[in-house]
This record gives structure tokens, sequence and C-alpha cells, in this order.
């Protein structure tokens, strides 16, 4: 079989559009007019509509200082009995510090990179982690994949456990995005990941489950840092 | 003013009274009404159907007619919205009827929607009293004038008849199953339409059903006369008649 | 209640004995061509699950869509469908110029591009990836592209063991059943079937319970995830000006099947595309709102090439399939707005006719009014001429679509179309022509309403009780010819004695004596 390339691959799609090939300058897309798309004013209460709009998904929300944020995380470790869970922090040290000294076993996850790493997460009761960004129109949690971030980590555990910082609070997705949109695709994240809520499914006559192959308890502690 | 009936051929041939309520009401109003005999049908069977080349024909008749009015009103939300969305589609590649086609679409008027948006009538204040428990069918080709979503437009203009008791029908957007040749083409789909149709008027306990589509009519109490379900169905525009003593009340 | 599997049940004789042939899950979506939906609609008029579940679940979706999205977009909510159209449609009009863009930027984040011009060569290519890797065990998300591609018998036929896992489309998996809806899949199945294909295909006690039912799926799969050498997945979106593939779930196994095993692939149809990220949250915005009401889908996920050199985990190769597979003959101009589509389900929930036949009526791939239109363009016209009349052109589905396709309008379109191919019945053509040959002129139209009266007034006999000339109708209980379809299901009703003109008439004389 012959196999496609770029070339004849392209040719199949200039045939329909009615060319010999591909034009360079084009119009400009339409842009997005932000008086239609954007439901959420920049200037709005921000925290207050994130509080509602996460909530709102199915994630427990927490509101806390900096100064009662470990103390409010290790007391909601105990509530739920947990043995072993990671830390997947920017800077992770103060917080895998408070909870280990709370009694519970801080797995390093960096310890067996790549896959092995992920596999073991399978076994972990919780992951704590901060994010990139949150979303105040939809309750979001941005997460991206780098060098102090796992992908499993709020993924593969059971129970997602985020810090989010009241100042990562963006008004709009369109915010988000706006913001991301200068990066090139090399400095683009590899992973990025929008979370809302715990993972759901209907699937079976329409009655709503929680927690069906990603996290089944996900707890927000939103951290007043102003 | 002056106002051309477009009647629609159902209305012509199976449901005369509409029209006639229709004429009493706006020379009531004090309107000019005129009826060029000329005007046969707005060839949507065929358009529906495929039968495009033998709908421009049609369409181009009823051009004609029409050319010289200067308003044209039809008590079917169906036929004018065949005139609006589709009549121009018809005339890509001619462009003196692709003109005159956008011209008939700007001055045709569904019936109701004239009288409330043109006119700027208000049933309550023109004194339309009606005794009776009615429920309203949405027709869907209402969607091609602007009515989206169950019709909640026209449920407040019947809202405004003075004694009338309104009940709510359930599933109020979905179609009842006419769609023209398919409720011929398939009897088994559109059958099972119609059938949960019938059954949520059953549950309004109406005695009434307001339908001012006669294809939607035909089709709906055509099964309720199957299914032995002893409902009236008659169109707001007789209801506005009888109610200011235009019309004498229909008697069985 | 009868198993909609079994609707497409065929019988063979072997060896004298005659032997139940159930059909394999994909030949209910790629039944013998060309092909008669009506037998398949029929029985599921008479379907007990599609008529009680399948009837108010998607309607009690597509009410969550409208109050939803009435609710956050208000009087934007035509504007937002217009403006998320207008980008898919300017994206489709130099598709060649954002493909190109697509293929750079996803090459240089380390992306391998792969073009397949129809479904075998993309099923070959990925054959070609598990090999060089020795894949035995492979993790897929739900992806309505590798439906049309077949891809996970192709997979299994070479010995890679391919799981399935959505949830509805793992049990419609284990249980030899196809997918009849586009978000929700297994919509036309009950829990009690669920229970017994577990029972049956993974040796756990009967349940039926959905909350167990689920925890037995996650046990299992977790550990595919684990273990699996590639995971498959689809994509909602491509971004042209970063290279990156979103898809977007609510259950994670999206996220897990591109995230844990070491060779991630997707295979995506061309027509995701769209220009840039600054337009990913119009459709983000739409999507999840328009399919089920909710605001957002649980999990989106973006993604740009494989894992970066400084990153701990992820899949060490990205691999993405563009596939074309019947898409460049609907770009033409004349149904690219076809392509706009997002693959929400908004259609499907309005539809009445879908709620009433359900997906396998459809028989293709896509169900609902998109697969009405899509497949016959797909597919050949000449295979599935029941699809475009199959439809009473309510149009609810044009109002419920995000990306505002006018599917009534092509509905229409195909319909002129099987005319213009001398596709319709003799018959018919005679019926029409001779119809619309009446409406030329005012009295052959009239005479021709008299005479069709007389008929039916004929056959109406003591039907008629009402004394009044324009109310005296009657109803006739069985007609003959193109009408008889009819009478099948209601009865039809005469026309009065009298009809407006001549009313008209007697109006203007008494007019003109007062």
């Amino acid at each position: 079989m012959t196999r496609s390339t770029r070339e004849s691959f392209l040719a199949r799609l200039h045939k329909p559009l009615g060319r010999p090939s591909t034009i360079i300058n084009i119009p400009d897309p339409p842009e997005v007019d932000e008086s239609i798309a954007r439901l959420v004013a920049k200037d709005a209460d921000l925290f207050a509509i994130f509080c509602d709009k996460a909530a709102a998904t199915g994630m427990t929300i927490h509101q806390v200082t900096e100064q009662t944020l470990h103390e409010s995380i290790t007391a909601r470790l105990r509530e739920e009995n947990v043995n072993t869970l990671s830390v997947c922090m920017a800077d992770s040290q103060a917080m895998t510090h408070a909870v280990a000294q709370a009694g519970m076993q801080v797995q390093d996850w960096k310890a067996l990179p790549g896959k092995a790493g992920l596999d073991r997460q399978f076994e972990l009761d919780a992951g704590i982690t901060d994010v990139h960004a949150a979303i105040a129109e939809t309750g979001s949690l941005i997460y991206q994949s780098d060098a102090e971030h796992s992908r499993g980590m709020s993924l593969i555990v059971p129970w997602h456990i985020a810090i989010v910082k009241k100042s990562q609070i963006m008004a709009d997705l369109i915010d988000f995005w706006n913001d991301r949109s200068s990066l090139d695709a090399q400095g683009m994240p590899a992973s990025i990941a929008i979370i809302t809520g715990p993972s759901k499914t209907a699937d079976i006559e329409g009655v709503l489950i929680t927690g069906v192959h990603g996290p089944a308890m996900v707890d927000v502690f939103v951290v007043e840092d102003q | 003013m002056k106002i051309d009936l477009f009647i629609t051929c159902l209305a012509d041939s199976y449901y005369p009274r509409t029209g006639i309520a229709v004429v009493k009401i706006l020379e009531h109003l004090g309107h000019e009404v005129c009826f060029p005999k000329e005007q046969t049908c707005c060839g949507q069977p065929m358009f529906n159907t495929g039968y495009k080349d033998d709908t421009r024909n049609i369409a181009r008749k009823m051009i004609d007619v029409f050319e010289d009015s200067d308003i044209v009103v039809t008590p079917s939300g169906s036929c004018a919205a065949m005139v609006h969305e589709n009549f121009e589609t018809l005339f890509e590649d001619d462009p003196v009827y692709l003109k005159k086609a956008k011209a008939l679409a700007a001055k045709t008027h569904e019936f109701i929607l004239f009288l409330t948006d043109v006119l700027k009538v208000d049933l309550k204040e023109l004194g339309v009293q009606w005794q009776g428990k009615a429920t309203y069918h949405y027709s869907c080709h209402l969607r091609g004038i602007g009515i989206e979503g169950g019709g909640a437009k026209i449920v407040d203009t019947i809202k405004q008849v003075d004694g009338l008791e309104y009940v709510q029908i359930d599933k109020p957007e979905q179609c009842c199953g006419f769609g023209g040749t398919f409720a011929m083409k398939y009897p088994q789909i559109s059958g099972a339409m119609v059938e949960d149709k019938v059954n949520c008027i059953k549950k309004t306990e109406a005695d009434v059903v307001i339908c001012n589509d006669a294809g939607c009519t035909m089709n709906i109490s055509g099964s309720c006369e199957r299914a032995d379900h002893p409902v009236k169905f008659i169109t707001l525009a007789e209801i506005i008649a009888e109610g200011l003593g235009l019309l004498e009340p229909e008697h069985v | 209640m009868s198993n909609p599997r079994k609707l497409s049940q065929e019988t063979e004789t072997v060896s004298g004995e005659s032997v139940e042939l159930t059909m394999a899950g994909h030949d209910i979506l790629f039944p013998k061509l060309p092909y008669d939906m009506k037998q398949r609609a029929k029985d599921a008029t008479h379907n007990d699950q599609l008529q009680e579940f399948v009837n108010s679940a998607t309607r009690m979706r597509d009410q969550l869509r409208i109050n939803h999205c009435n609710d956050v977009f208000g009087d934007n909510y035509d504007k937002m469908r217009e403006l998320a159209g207008s980008i898919k449609q300017h994206t489709l009009d130099h598709l060649d110029y954002y493909i190109e863009q697509f293929i750079d930027n996803a090459t240089a984040a380390g992306t391998v591009v792969h073009y397949a011009a129809d479904d075998k060569e993309a099923n070959a290519i990925c054959l070609e990836i598990a090999k060089l890797h020795s894949a035995k065990l492979v993790v897929k998300s739900k992806s309505m592209v590798t439906e049309e591609t077949n891809l996970v018998h192709d997979l299994e036929a070479v010995g890679v063991e391919t799981i399935e896992t959505d949830l509805g489309e793992y049990i419609l998996q284990l249980d030899n059943d196809a997918p009849s809806h586009l978000v929700t899949p297994m919509i036309h199945k009950n829990r009690a079937s669920v229970g017994r294909a577990f029972a049956r295909e993974l040796g756990v006690e009967y349940t039926d319970d959905p909350k167990e039912l689920t925890q037995i799926a996650r046990r299992v799969l977790r550990d595919k995830y684990r273990q699996a050498d590639i995971g498959i997945s689809g994509g909602n979106f491509m971004i042209a000006d970063s290279g990156s593939t979103v898809i977007c779930t609510n259950e994670g196994n999206g996220r897990l099947c591109t995230s844990v095993p070491p060779v991630h692939v997707a295979f995506i149809g061309i027509e995701k595309m769209i220009p840039s990220r600054k337009h990913l949250p119009v459709f983000l915005k739409l999507l999840s709102r328009s399919a089920i009401g909710s605001p957002i889908t649980v999990y989106n996920h973006i993604m740009t090439g494989p894992k970066r050199s400084h990153e701990a985990d992820g899949p060490q190769e990205q691999h993405i399939i563009l596939i074309d597979n019947g898409r460049t003959e609907v770009l033409k101009p004349e149904t690219r707005e076809m392509l706009r589509c997002i693959r929400c389900g908004a259609c499907l929930n309005s539809c009445p006719v879908y709620r009433k036949v359900g997906g396998h009526s459809y028989g293709s791939v896509y169900p609902g009014p998109i697969g009405a239109i899509l497949t016959p363009v797909f597919k050949g016209l000449a295979n599935y001429k029941d699809l475009p009349y199959a439809s009473s052109l309510c149009g609810a589905c044009y109002e419920a679509c995000p990306v505002k396709i006018n599917i009534p309008k092509y509905l229409i379109k195909l319909r002129g179309d099987l005319i213009g191919g001398k596709h319709d019945k003799f018959i018919d053509r005679i019926f029409f022509k001779m119809w619309a040959m009446s409406l030329k002129k005012a009295w052959t139209y009239r005479m021709a309403g008299k005479f069709a009266g007389v008929f039916l007034r004929l056959r109406a006999g003591k039907s008629i009780k009402n004394k009044d000339p324009y109310l005296n109708r009657g109803w006739v209980k069985k007609v003959p010819g193109p009408a008889a379809g009819w009478t099948e299901k209601r009865d039809l009703v005469t026309p009065p004695t009298k009809d407006f003109r001549s009313w008209w008439d007697e109006h203007q004389k008494q007019k003109g004596g007062k």
C-alpha cells in the first residue's frame, strides 16, 4: 500500500477547497467577541464566584489562610484516615514536612521517575498539589505538567487535594487562554489539564456516579494570600 | 391599512373557518382585506420532498400574485416560514426573482404575530372573551419565523384572552410528527411521535387544543380521532373572532 | 423487552441446523448496503428501553441544555452559537492552511504526525506503531473516528488486547454491542443488561446497582492503565497555532489513556481544527453545555507533544493520525458546513425522531440528525436513501446546534440530490408533478381540491355530523395510494363542503349589498 504523505494528504484538501496549493495570506479568523463570550467580568468578586462554582461541581472547598493551611489539611487527612500520599508542589518542602509530622507516610514521587513513578501512584491514598491557575467562571483548577508536577497526582490518586492561592483565580477561561496564547509550541506545557470536579459518569441509566476513573474526591483549599 | 390575505391551500379547503376569522378580525380592526384569487399554494410540500424545480414554478406564481401587495398576512406559521426561509434559496441563479422573493418575505406576516407585533394588539384590551379550558400546540415551523422553544410568546398572547383557562402541555417544543410526506413515508416513526403528542394532550385534560397550523391539526386531530380522545381543535384566530362576537361559536 | 442488538439478528442454516447469529457490535453500525432503516425503526418503536428511558433521558438533557444556556448566555446564546459556527466555518474554508500550521507546530513540539486517507490506512499506521513497540495491551478512550475505522477489531486481530475505557464503551465492548449516541453511547441499554454482561464476562456476582457496577469497572480498568503499552485517544479539538490536541472527558479515562502509557496515539478527523488557543474557550463553553447542560467537562486535557525532557512522567512518544476517511468529500462547498460539528450530541437529544427510533436505526457510526446528513455524504447517498427523508424537518436540531449547522436545509438538499439522481419512486415523481401542475392556475388547483374532497367525503360516510358547510368535516379510516401510510396510524380529515373562496365570494356580495 502506498502511504499518504504530507503532500498527497494536502492535495486531497486542496481539491474540495478549489485551489492547487495552500494559500498563505488568509484573512484573520473571527475575533472572540468578549461582549458575547465572556461570562465573568475581570473585576467581579472572583473569590466568591470560584468558591460557588467549584462547590457546585462536587469539589469540597475550604477557605484558609497561609497560617492555617497546613493544620487544616492535616486535620482533613486524618478525618479520611489517609496513610500514604505524595506532595506535588512548586515548593513541596513545607507541606511534606507538615504532613509527615502529622504521622502520615509521604512518598517522594520523584524517587521513581517515569512510568514506574506513575505506577506507584495507583497505590496512594491521596495526592496534594498546588495549581497553576483557577477559573472563577467554571470553578476549574488548572494543572500543568512540568519538572515539579507529575501528571498522575491530580488524576491517578483517589483523592486530589488542591491548593489554590486567591491571587491565582482568573475570571474567565478567556483570560487563561489569552495568557497562554503567546507561547510557541515548545513553550507550551506538554500537558494542561482543566479540572472541574471529581471524576463523573452517568453512563448507566443516567445515574450520576462520582469516581469512575479519576479521583472520586477533590478538596480545594483556597488560601487568602493578599 | 390594505392587507392581502394568503389563505394557504390547507386552510382554504380544509379549515376555511380560520380564514373567515382572520378576515373578520382584520375588518373589525378597521383594515381593508383583499384576497387575490389567483393564489394557490406556497409549494412547501414539493420543496420539502426535494422537488426544487417544481417548487420554483409555484413560488414564482406566489411572488407574481402578491407582487403589488403592501402587506401579506397568512394564518399559517409554516407557510410564512416557507416564504421567509426558503423562497430565496430557489432563486440563487435568478437575480430578478431573488429580489422579488426577498421583497415578498419582507412583507409576509403570520397572522398572530402580525396582530401582536405589527398592529400592537393586546387581546385583553381588545376585549376578547372566550370560555374554555385550552392548551396550545406549538408548531415547529414557527422556528422559521423566529419563534423558538415551545412558543412561549404565543402562549403569552393566548393568556390575554379573558375567560380562557390555559393549561400548559408537556414537551411543548416536541414535534407532532407531521412533516408532510414524512407522515406517509414513515408511518411507524411519525405514528410514534403523534402518539406521544396525543398522550401529552390527554394529560392536560383540556377540552380544546389551540393549533394555528393546519398541517399539525390534521395530524394530531386525526390521531385523537383514532385514539377516541374527544378534544376540539381550533385556531387562535377563531377564538379571537368568537371572543369578539364576530363568529358564532362552533356547534357540533 | 427486546435487546436492541437483537434487532439485527440474522439466521443462517449451517449443515441443516438453524443457527442464530447475533450480529457483532460493529455490524450494527456497518449494515449491509444499501441500508433500509424501516425494520430497525419499527422494532425500536416497540422497544421499552428506547421508548421509556431514551425518550425521557434525551429530552431531559435537552431541557438542561436550554435552561443552562439561557441562564449563562441569556440573549447572547444565539450570538455565541453564531460565533462558534463562524470560527469553525473560517477554519474549514482555510483548512489546508491550518492543517499545515498544525503539522509544523505539532512536529516542533515533538509529535509525530501521520496522514491517513481512509480507515484502512489509519489502522495500518496504528498497527505499525503497536508492532514497533511490541504492544500487547492497548487502552483507549472514546473516539467516534475509531468506530469509523473499526480499530479495536483490527488491533485484536493481530493479537493486541484493546480495552475501551469509557464506562459506556467498555460495557458495549463486553456485551458485543455498539454505541447508539455520540455522548452517552449506551443510552439504549438498561442496568440489568450491564449486570448480566459483567457477571458473564468478568465472572463477578450479578448486581444491577450502577454504583457497584461502576466500581467493578474501575477496579478492572485501573490495572489495565498500569499495564498498557499504548494509550489511544480521539481528539475533540486540534489547535493550529500550537500544535495541541484537546480531549474532553468527564470520567478521567481520556486523561489516563493519554498520561500513563508510554506511547500515546491520537486518531483525529481533520475537521476538528480550530485556529488558535484564543478560540478554545468558545468551544469549551459550548461543548458540555450543549451536550449535557453542565458548564464544562470535568477533564479538558490539552496536550502539546510528548513528555518534555525535564518532566518526570508522561508519554515518551505522541503520534497524531490525521484522518480524512470521506471528510474531503464533505469539504466541498455545498456540504462544508456539516463539518463544523463538534459531536456534542445536542441535535440527537433534541430530535423527536431520534427519541423514537434510537441510534442504531440510523445504521451508521453517526446517528441522529447530524448522522442523517453526514452518513449519506460519507458512505454514498444511494446507500442511505431513508436517512434524508426520515425527518419531520421540525428544526429542533438547528435550534440546538452550538455551531449552527442548518441540518434541515441539508436534509432537503439531500432529498433534492436523490431526486436529481433519479432515486425517487416513479409514482412519487408523477404524483408531485401532477400536484405541482395543478397549482399553476387557481382553477386547476381548486378543481383538484374539490375532486379530492368529494373522494374523501364519500369514504368518510357517516362520520360527517356538523351541519355548518364550513365545518362539516368527516373522518376517513383508510385511504389507498401514496397516502395509505397516513391512515395506518391516524384518521384523515375530509374538507368541509364549502371552501374559503366560497365564503369570500358571499362575503363580497354581502358587503356590496350593504
